[in-house]
């Protein structure tokens, strides 16, 4: 009886995860560790680094089954075939008001201008061995975008999916300690102090056209972008038009909040060992701190630029918030404005580049996979 | 489609002309539709 009880026990053994848990796998539940923890117990964007910490743990539990027909391997689906960012696109759209950026169309060029950092992240890969797939992938990291990093990853370099995303949310994260230092580097006090003008009011007429025509001018120009830039602007839609109140609640509440479950579980899925702890995963981090910077320092030169060219209507400060980030890079222009002059409201003014940043980061995007092409699943 | 090119600087050069243009044309959009306004008056 005794050795019945050994031999079951050896069997139970065998089959457990223990057996067949590597070093490996060790260390990456440590990190889902170290992100629970940031997300907890310092607050950073809880809402996402939570579940893309808890999927990273999950993952790398020897013998889990989540390769088996189940709901893991749907949360999978859904990221490697492009599922989630549109429909994160849904809520981010019902939740955004385009009314700062339509009242004060020229800082659509600041929007664009952050996407700087999209391109010197590109180019510094590209000179670190990565092919122009993985490249442009690692690249979008600086548009701060989250959906539009995993949608571009997903259908570029998929196999490095996992890194680019954790790099871009975790970035996105630390937008308030690592744009302020690149703010005040490159604007004067003066700069900063700048009060702009109030913002003209928007008509409703002018906010229910705006994401149609923009939706149709967008996609005919750039089809692959085509699911990302319809759905933000339909979740838009559904906000402005002021009878669709419940499609409007729902995308900005139930459904986001679902989709955000499933989108980082499924981007923690995709740090397992095996594909995280290499080499390249170390560059991607530092690839994507330098994107961040080098977008902000785009942002607040262009942002000078048009200071000098309306005689210092402007506030440079607002052209850092072009990053995407939504809302928080606005919301670091306007607190960096503020501790210059506390009289300075920037935020509204901020929100205009951030939503167009929004705008170029997906154009940025689109354009990369109609040059280069998506890779061969 | 493959791709076109890999020179980074050109990717690059040409992508920024893009997002740009593609923006500058939304704003011209938006600057339309402020004029189309039927609503425009009551303001």
């Amino acid at each position: 009886m005794f050795e019945a009880f050994i031999v079951a026990l050896a069997s139970v053994w065998a089959d457990s995860g223990f057996s067949a848990l590597t070093s490996g796998n060790v260390i990456m539940i440590g990190v889902g560790l170290v992100l629970l923890y940031m997300a907890i117990g310092k607050g950073f964007e809880p809402l996402l680094l939570s579940p893309i910490a808890f999927g990273c743990i999950l993952a790398n539990i020897p013998k889990n089954g989540f390769e088996q027909p189940g709901v893991m391997s749907v949360i999978m689906y859904g990221i490697h075939h492009e599922v989630f960012p549109p429909l994160i696109f849904l809520g981010v759209g019902a939740m955004t008001d385009f009314g700062p950026l339509i009242a004060n169309p020229k800082t659509l060029l600041l929007g664009a201008a952050a996407q700087i950092g999209v391109f010197v992240s590109l180019m510094g890969a590209m000179a670190l061995g990565f092919t122009v797939q993985e490249a442009s992938a690692i690249g979008i990291i600086g548009g701060a975008d989250g959906p539009t990093a995993i949608y571009l990853a997903a259908k570029m370099a998929p196999h490095l999916l996992g890194a680019i995303a954790v790099a871009a949310y975790s970035y996105m994260s630390l937008v308030p300690l690592i744009q302020p230092p690149v703010m005040k580097l490159f604007t004067t006090e003066r700069e900063r102090k700048i009060v702009m003008e109030q913002l003209r009011p928007v008509s409703k007429f002018e906010k229910v056209v705006f994401p149609i025509m923009c939706t149709i001018v967008i996609s005919l120009l750039l089809p692959p972008v085509t699911a990302l830039i319809g759905m933000l602007m339909l979740g838009n839609l559904f906000k402005e038009a002021g009878c669709l109140d419940r499609l409007s609640d729902t995308a900005q509440n139930a459904l986001m909040n679902t989709v955000t479950i499933m989108l980082a579980t499924g981007t923690g899925l995709t740090m397992s060992a095996d594909a995280f702890l290499n080499y390249q995963t170390i560059l991607i981090i530092c690839l994507g701190l330098v994107a961040f910077a080098a977008g902000t320092w785009g942002g607040v030169v262009f942002g000078k630029i048009m200071c000098m060219v309306d005689g210092g209507k402007t506030n440079p400060l607002i052209g850092s918030a072009g990053v995407s980030a939504v809302p928080m890079a606005a919301r670091v222009s306007q607190i960096v404005g503020q501790k210059a002059n506390p009289a300075n409201f920037l935020l509204m003014h901020a929100m205009g580049p951030n939503v167009a940043g929004v705008i170029g980061t997906a154009v940025a995007a689109g354009t990369m996979l109609a040059m280069i092409g998506p890779v061969a699943k | 489609m493959g791709s076109v090119t890999t020179n980074p600087w050109l990717i690059s050069i040409i992508n920024m002309t893009i997002v740009f243009g593609v923006l500058i044309a939304l704003g011209v959009l938006m600057s339309m539709i402020q004029l189309v306004d039927p609503t425009r008056n009551k303001h």
